[in-house]
């Protein structure tokens, strides 16, 4: 039995759908209105090994970034705990914290300080980011020069190079060219070697079907299976079909 | 368990009690009139001369003596109660004709100054007012220590949020992101003039051109009765600008930092710091034309300048702790940044930017004024310590302080309550 890395139980999260409103509507409505409720993640537990990688799939809108959120601790569920066992989650996204007036190397350390590391860390490991991001003399210029493909790369890469525990990843390994692309799959394969844990949210079965141990399945919040591979994919994709 | 819960109840409500006993007391016991004090500032030596009760009523002239009066110059004459700083008539050099006469080696203060005297002794409003602000701190102070007791005596309420909790925690992710404010306020700064042509030099430019502005109106179109009258709004309006573009800020802070707050965990009162410090950078420069302002219209200092670093403070903490409280609802309430641009507008017209709140505003009212602004209260404290080289409001700015402490204790409550949720908004 390995170690666990991550706990997930009994987790729901509700949208209380309190939209940004006007003084007038507050004033008129009696404060907030309390209408609608939106359950986004319903009673959802699992638990992830140390050096795991599981795979989350599911509909649009059916709560996998939440979940994900949550668990990078962007929100706390409103019932059940996720517990990380004191690891340092990263929920890999585009460009935190980005600002397109700042020049590739600033984002890189705003960045990564964003993420919890040591100013002198992200120094430590600058060179090594700005060379998987492959920029090269782009990296002195704003990012605001940049193509959207630069700029995804720059941001895979600062979250790639810079080690937390517990990676969250939310579809963006389709990130760039296709040497690019070839390059994160390595990358994923190294990391999968290595002793990080990462949750991977993605409609590309084949991404999944390649680096998951595990996948889980939601569907409206709701769990709907975890477990091997192949077999939850199989019924996904059944589910799936028009 | 249950116990502990009623003697929390039975101990706010006690608070309640008190507060409203205390405020009674303060609004209705009687006070008599009391003795005052002239105080003279000249540019070598101050003199006192206190007049007692009896005198006051029925005075119809005054003389102050001391030698060499004719040749000495008058900065300010104050008047004052035995609180010396908090219930004050000032008398400017320039329209001191009207209230006195200068002899040899004395000056004799006519009616309309024995007037004035017996006003200063009759009113209690100013005192009232602050004691009462006073209460309020120590309620304020006492509700919180009763938190931190519900917290140390519950131990399973390890997740509640108490305020000795709420602390600690704001400790401890304060020397974390430490290096991340301060680095975040320098690229922020530098991604602003980023692609400019002149560059840096616009943090030097822009409060120059403020200040030649100022002086050409104030100074010269304006003509005023305040001495270095450019200086005495320029620097006042660099304070206050300080203060409304933290708290305009603090309305839309969230929302303009939706790339971090939808991404990353991160205590959102560090986006509020660090723009505060992007702020006091520029602050820096605008600094650096201020003395070369005071320089240059030969403005005398001396060490009571050194009252303009608490002003400063107590402004620095009551902007981060009035923004934090905005930062909250700011995420909420769409509208909040139109209401709170108008009502910051009308605080800098009501906080003496452009006039001197003691000298200028009718009697009860700048008193009031004084000690229920804070803004006038910084305003008036760094102006005098800059200007005139007085010292400050001492138990004013201390209560202000204690005030804004709490306040930032509310702030920091209110933020990590809610913070959680904010992503669900924006």
């Amino acid at each position: 039995m390995k170690e666990i890395a991550l706990d997930v139980s009994h987790v729901s999260i509700d949208y209380k759908n309190l939209m940004h409103m006007s003084l007038h509507q507050s004033i008129l409505k009696n404060g907030v209105q309390k209408s609608e409720i939106i359950r986004a993640v319903d009673d959802v537990s699992f638990s992830v090994e140390k050096g795991q990688i599981l795979g989350i799939v599911g509909r649009n809108g059916s709560g996998k970034t939440t979940l994900l959120r949550s668990i990078a601790g962007i929100f706390q569920p409103d019932e059940g705990y996720i517990d990380t066992h004191g690891n340092r989650v990263s929920l890999m996204a585009i460009g935190i914290g980005f600002n397109g007036n700042n020049t590739g190397r600033e984002n890189i350390l705003k960045s990564g300080m964003l993420l919890g590391c040591k100013l002198d860390y992200v120094k430590e490991h600058m060179d090594e980011i700005i060379e998987f991001s492959e920029l090269g003399d782009f990296i002195d210029r704003p990012v605001r020069t940049y193509s959207s493909g630069m700029y995804s790369k720059l941001s895979f890469s600062v979250t790639a190079i810079l080690d937390t525990d517990i990676m969250l990843v939310d579809e963006v390994l389709s990130v760039g060219d296709e040497h690019f692309r070839q390059k994160s799959y390595k990358k994923m394969e190294e990391l999968m070697m290595s002793e990080r844990t990462v949750l991977i949210v993605s409609h590309a079965t084949e991404t999944l079907t390649h680096f998951c141990d595990k996948v889980l399945w939601i569907n409206d919040g709701k769990l709907v299976q975890t477990g091997d591979t192949a077999e939850v994919l199989e019924r996904y994709n059944e589910s799936m079909q028009l | 368990m249950m116990k502990n819960k009623n003697l929390i109840i039975i101990l706010k409500i006690l608070i309640i009690a008190g507060f409203i006993a205390g405020g009674m007391v303060i609004a209705l016991y009687p006070v008599g009139n009391q003795a005052v004090t002239i105080t003279v500032d000249t540019d070598a030596e101050t003199i006192s001369y206190t007049l007692p009760v009896d005198e006051i009523e029925k005075a119809k002239e005054v003389v102050v003596a001391f030698s060499g009066a004719k040749d000495a110059v008058i900065s300010e004459i104050r008047i004052y109660r035995s609180l010396k700083s908090v219930c004050v008539e000032k008398i400017l050099p320039s329209n001191i004709d009207g209230f006195a006469s200068v002899q040899k080696d004395s000056i004799v203060f006519n009616e309309n100054t024995c007037d004035m005297l017996r006003r200063v002794s009759a009113s209690f409003l100013a005192e009232r007012i602050i004691l009462m602000e006073t209460v309020l701190a120590l309620s304020m102070l006492l509700w919180i220590l009763t938190g931190a007791l519900n917290e140390k005596m519950n131990p399973e309420n390890r997740n509640n949020h108490g305020p000795v909790f709420e602390i600690r925690r704001f400790c401890q992710d304060m020397s974390k992101y430490k290096e991340y404010v301060f680095f975040a306020a320098k690229a922020d700064l530098r991604a602003e003039v980023a692609n400019s042509y002149l560059n840096r030099l616009w943090w030097l430019l822009e409060p120059f051109f403020n200040m030649l502005v100022y002086v050409l109106v104030f100074g010269r179109v304006m003509g005023h009765s305040v001495q270095n009258y450019a200086t005495f709004v320029y620097s006042a309006l660099l304070m206050f600008n300080y203060f409304s573009r933290t708290i305009n800020y603090s309305v839309k802070c969230v929302r303009n930092n939706r790339d971090i707050v939808t991404k990353v965990y991160i205590p959102k009162y560090i986006l509020l710091i660090s723009n505060m410090i992007l702020s006091f950078y520029k602050l820096i420069f605008s600094m650096i034309v201020l003395i070369a302002m005071m320089f240059i219209f030969r403005v005398q200092t001396g060490w009571n300048i050194l009252w303009v670093i608490p002003a400063y403070l107590v402004m620095f903490l009551l902007s981060f702790s009035i923004g934090m409280i905005f930062l909250h609802y700011g995420v909420y309430v769409d509208d909040l940044g139109y209401a709170v641009g108008i009502l910051l507008q009308m605080l800098m017209f009501l906080s003496g930017e452009f006039y001197d709140v003691i000298t200028s505003l009718p009697a009860p009212l700048n008193l009031m004024m004084m000690s229920m602004n804070p803004a006038a209260m910084f305003i008036d404290t760094m102006r005098n310590a800059l200007l005139y080289n007085v010292a400050a409001n001492l138990p004013l700015i201390g209560l202000w302080t204690l005030i804004s402490i709490l306040l930032c204790y509310i702030g920091v409550h209110i933020v990590y309550k809610n913070e959680n949720g904010y992503v669900k908004v924006v």
